[in-house]
């Protein structure tokens, strides 16, 4: 018996899972079927059931996919509500599409008691030192760490972000409202911030 | 030629005169022909840690006012012929020196020592300016303390503005016990926001205060942490190799290192 069944449904494929066939099964016979040059491009939708999965075992799936950058995952189908948020820490992040407008690369660490002011997009190659301050019109970027004091979005429509590959600031300022960062976000990795409708999230990012 | 040194911290209190004094002692030990100066003109705390408070004439405003020589305002230290003071004037301000006259100092000071370190006053104004202007090197001091540790970010980026290169880093005061609970910050911290060469780290040591109190710098002791670290300090500076130790928490808290520890081994 197939363990995994594919369904043509409108736009792409739906995988259908087995809820009884063991993992290792299923796992295997998804490689071999998302191998072949068929799967490269296009939509796809898991339909998971009843079937309940860890962490580990869902990441077994996500590394397939990670394979085929073409291939698109539109959703995951799942009844089991621990499996639904383990699923759902895999997603794809959906972020806000903001046009970028007068961009400044500013190469350098930011040390404590420098000021550093940009009516548009900031992206700082380097850290914000505790101690120092950007001031950004649009959206800012820190490849780095962002420990000091950000305003951000001082100029730009309803929709703004911030990212940083390590995000403890002192204080975060998106368009005039203070933002608190949740004492769980983890400061030494990756996160996103992102403001739309008077509405603050917080997004890990995941390398790919 | 000798080399210029400003061993200089932002925060007060963290130990740059205590630095200083003991760099100097530690590298006329190893033979060296050495100045140390005292830039903190005002408040002048050099010459007390060195123990040639009584031995002052003249000092470094008296040098630039042309009230004496640049030889007869050096203070000869009373353990070694090869290490000297410039002190500073205690009853002036920083404005009684311009950068000019720090200048010309520094360069006549270079043609007589191998090397000269200034001790700067804290803060980043006049004093600190006057004190860096003349160096080719900067010695920047912290302590494992938030507060100390964004001065010194402060004063790393002067220095840098001023065309001193990227300074190398001397953590002070550290104590491993807190470090291990988690309620100090580790040299790894400090180095994550700071991101310069790390000179070395020193240990919180009770002899320190002793020694200081005494005007005999506590390098000159062969049994104290502080004294070990700074030779080491002393050795880097000479451009040996001296490995650092980290002091930073022990990963390894499983069974058998448990056990060594109770042995007494690490």
């Amino acid at each position: 018996m197939e363990a995994v069944k594919l369904k043509g449904m409108k736009g792409g494929i739906r995988v259908v899972i087995d809820e009884e066939a063991s993992w290792e099964k299923v796992i295997d016979e998804l490689r071999e079927k998302l191998g072949s040059s068929f799967f490269n491009e296009g939509k796809i939708f898991i339909d998971l059931g009843r079937r309940k999965l860890t962490r580990e075992d869902y990441k077994l799936v996500d590394e397939l996919l990670s394979r085929k950058p073409f291939l698109k995952l539109i959703g995951v189908e799942a009844f089991d509500p621990s499996t639904r948020a383990v699923v759902r820490d895999f997603l794809p992040q959906v972020l806000p599409q903001v046009p970028s407008r007068n961009s400044l690369f500013h190469f350098g660490t930011l040390r404590s008691g420098v000021s550093l002011e940009h009516e548009g997009d900031l992206v700082i190659i380097g850290d914000v030192n505790p101690g120092a301050e950007v001031y950004v019109g649009g959206n800012l970027a820190v490849f780095g760490a962002l420990r000091g004091s950000a305003y951000v979005g001082i100029n730009s429509g309803d929709e703004v972000f911030v990212v940083a590959l390590k995000l403890s600031p002192s204080i975060l300022v998106i368009k005039n409202k203070v933002v608190s960062l949740p004492s769980s976000l983890s400061g030494d990795r990756p996160f996103m911030v992102t403001f739309s409708r008077d509405k603050v999230d917080f997004h890990p990012i995941r390398g790919g | 030629m000798g080399e210029v040194y400003v061993i200089t911290s932002g925060k007060g209190g963290v130990g740059k005169t205590t630095v200083t004094a003991n760099l100097g002692v530690g590298l006329a030990l190893r033979g060296a022909k050495v100045v140390t100066v005292d830039a903190d003109i005002g408040l002048r705390n050099l010459d007390v840690v060195l123990g040639l408070e009584n031995r002052i004439v003249f000092n470094i405003v008296d040098v630039v006012e042309g009230s004496c020589r640049l030889e007869q305002a050096l203070v000869r230290d009373k353990r070694l012929e090869n290490l000297f003071l410039l002190p500073a004037a205690q009853t002036r301000t920083k404005e009684a020196i311009t950068s000019e006259q720090m200048l010309e100092v520094c360069s006549k000071l270079r043609k007589i020592f191998d090397y000269v370190l200034i001790d700067s006053p804290a803060g980043i104004e006049t004093g600190f300016r006057n004190a860096a202007i003349g160096a080719d090197k900067a010695i920047v001091v912290t302590t494992p303390e938030v507060s100390a540790v964004r001065d010194a970010d402060r004063i790393i980026g002067l220095l840098e503005a001023m065309g001193k290169g990227v300074p190398q880093l001397i953590i002070n005061r550290i104590r491993l016990d807190m470090v291990e609970k988690g309620d100090m910050l580790s040299v790894r911290d400090v180095l994550d926001i700071l991101a310069v060469p790390l000179l070395g780290i020193i240990p919180d040591d009770e002899e320190v205060i002793v020694a200081t109190n005494k005007g005999e710098p506590v390098i000159f002791r062969d049994d104290s942490d502080a004294s070990r670290a700074f030779k080491n300090i002393v050795a880097r500076l000479q451009g040996e190799d001296v490995p650092i130790i980290e002091l930073s928490p022990r990963k390894n808290t499983g069974f058998w290192s448990k056990l060594r520890q109770l042995f007494g081994g690490r």
